[in-house]
């Protein structure tokens, strides 16, 4: 496709270079392994995964991919709070984050869709029973439709018109195949100052509207293991609200990461300052450390003068099977506070010690939403039955790789057909 | 006519949601069979889902339809 030189940031939008094929073909060669792997799956049945029955036959029924479902809905989190937020609060030095954000909510969506997909023995059973006889009551029906399919629309919806102004500028700016694309997106839009009314509006009620929204959703996911009585580990009343705390972990440290990565990439120093990663780093310094705060409280509450099951799910989880997992989550969070605390009080902020504190939170949600998951399946029982084990297959951990492998080669190509930060108005120094 | 139009999205989406939660699918009444474990009617989530797609739909009408007076 040609593109005409452009007198505005264009970031990168239409420069296919060979470093961009290879990662692209990286990501793909993952889909290709995942699709393989699901095709498994669905021929021979769950069999060839590690899930099996909770008591009769020692397992969870719940692994990899429902850890994962979690971990990707809590990754969307971030993405269309810290939009909403900007444009409620006004946060201009984020603002160049914001299109990042939005894409990385809907992208995050859709891998938590296709994770519950991946999850189910039967999908399109699924498909056509969720909605028919789930009630809108019950906190599955809140994660699994709701939350996927409300918040995945509200999400593109508010990136459909938060991009419009842009895709007009790419029309004016571009032929070949891409203009019709940019013509429909902007769908008319005139850039007068009516126009902009409008959209400050629009985005004001539609942030207002998210918020509550996106809090009712991770609450609701928290609720699903918080509201099971019988399920020693999982019913705790701060499951709703350390669910939407680690969303927000999960979800700010994948912000910067990519942020780092689109700076990197596009060599964007100036929109892309350390204002950001300071506003960002801060952000998830906070988060941490009310996540930590709510790790030490579960763990006191169940250690101190727990009912013998509880504590038998919370040894496994310190001392048994499950420590390693624990210890080296809470190593990478204990490490992120550190690095993070440390540029907060000297005031010397780096961008590449903030993205690997992105990192360390990341590696720490993964294995916290494990936690979550799977010891309460194995250990958490009531019923007189010992000990069960689960241990993901290749198979499921072929399929998350090609569901990371998507949601890497989506990003990657949203940033070559539309800019990945917001084409910044004249006032605000457009080249 | 665009602001009628999105008012009307917004409220009538919050009715569609009340109507599939509380008269389509909410358990009234004491559980005697298997029975209420299903929604009343059929396809109640999907209509909360519709209300939650048009409460939103109503900032696409807002945004995109052009005003009376500017045309």
């Amino acid at each position: 496709m040609a593109v005409k030189p452009l007198t505005l940031p264009w970031y990168g939008v239409g420069r296919w270079s060979g470093g961009w094929y290879a990662a692209a073909a990286l990501a793909l060669a993952l889909v290709a392994l995942g699709a393989v792997a699901y095709s498994l799956q669905l021929s021979q049945g769950e069999v060839v995964t590690g899930l099996r029955n909770v008591g009769t036959m020692r397992g969870a029924t719940w692994g990899l991919y429902v850890a994962f479902l979690v971990y990707f809905v809590g990754v969307s989190f971030a993405g269309i709070s810290t939009a909403a937020l900007i444009r409620l609060l006004d946060l201009r030095p984020l603002r160049a984050v914001a299109r990042m954000a939005e894409v990385l909510t809907v992208i995050a969506l859709l891998l938590g869709a296709l994770s519950v997909i991946a999850d189910v023995g039967r999908p399109l059973r699924a498909l056509v029973y969720l909605p028919t006889y789930a009630r809108p009551m019950s906190p599955f029906f809140g994660t699994f439709t709701l939350v996927i399919a409300g918040y995945l629309y509200a999400s593109l919806v508010y990136l459909y018109l938060d991009g419009r102004r842009d895709a007009a500028l790419c029309a004016q700016r571009t032929s070949g195949r891409l203009a019709r694309f940019y013509r429909l997106w902007a769908a008319g839009f005139r850039d007068t100052a009516e126009a902009r009314r409008r959209h400050e509006r629009t985005t004001f009620w539609l942030s207002l509207a998210i918020l509550p929204l996106l809090v009712t959703a991770h609450s609701t996911l928290g609720v699903v293991f918080g509201l099971q009585g019988g399920r020693p580990g999982w019913h705790s009343a701060l499951q709703a609200p350390g669910f939407v705390v680690l969303a927000g972990i999960s979800g700010v440290g994948h912000l910067i990461v990519l942020a780092a990565l689109v700076r990197w990439l596009l060599d964007e120093r100036e929109r892309l300052d350390l204002t950001v990663f300071r506003w960002l780093g801060n952000i998830l310094l906070v988060l941490t450390l009310v996540y930590l705060y709510f790790t030490v409280v579960e763990l006191l509450t169940a250690t101190y003068a727990a009912d013998e099951h509880e504590t038998r799910v919370t040894m496994a989880v310190l001392t048994g099977p499950y420590a390693p997992v624990f210890w080296v989550s809470a190593g990478a969070l204990v490490a992120a506070v550190a690095l993070l605390g440390r540029q907060f009080l000297t005031g010397r902020y780096g961008v590449g010690l903030t993205a690997l504190a992105g990192v360390l939170v990341n590696a720490a949600a993964v294995g916290k939403r494990y936690l979550i998951v799977v010891p309460s399946q194995t250990h958490g029982t009531l019923l007189p039955y010992g000990d069960g084990a689960y241990l993901p297959t290749w198979v499921e951990l072929a399929v998350i790789a090609g569901l990371l492998g998507l949601g890497a080669f989506l990003f990657m190509v949203f940033m070559k057909v539309f800019p990945i930060i917001e084409v910044p108005e004249p006032s605000e120094g457009g080249r | 006519m665009r602001r009628v139009l999105t008012l009307g999205l917004v409220v009538g989406g919050f009715v569609v949601q009340a109507v599939s939660y509380l008269l389509l699918a909410a358990p009234l009444g004491i559980p005697t069979s298997e029975a209420f474990s299903n929604p009343r009617v059929p396809f109640a989530a999907a209509f909360f889902v519709l209300g939650v797609v048009m409460v939103f739909t109503a900032a696409l009408v807002y945004e995109l339809l052009p005003d009376e007076r500017s045309r």
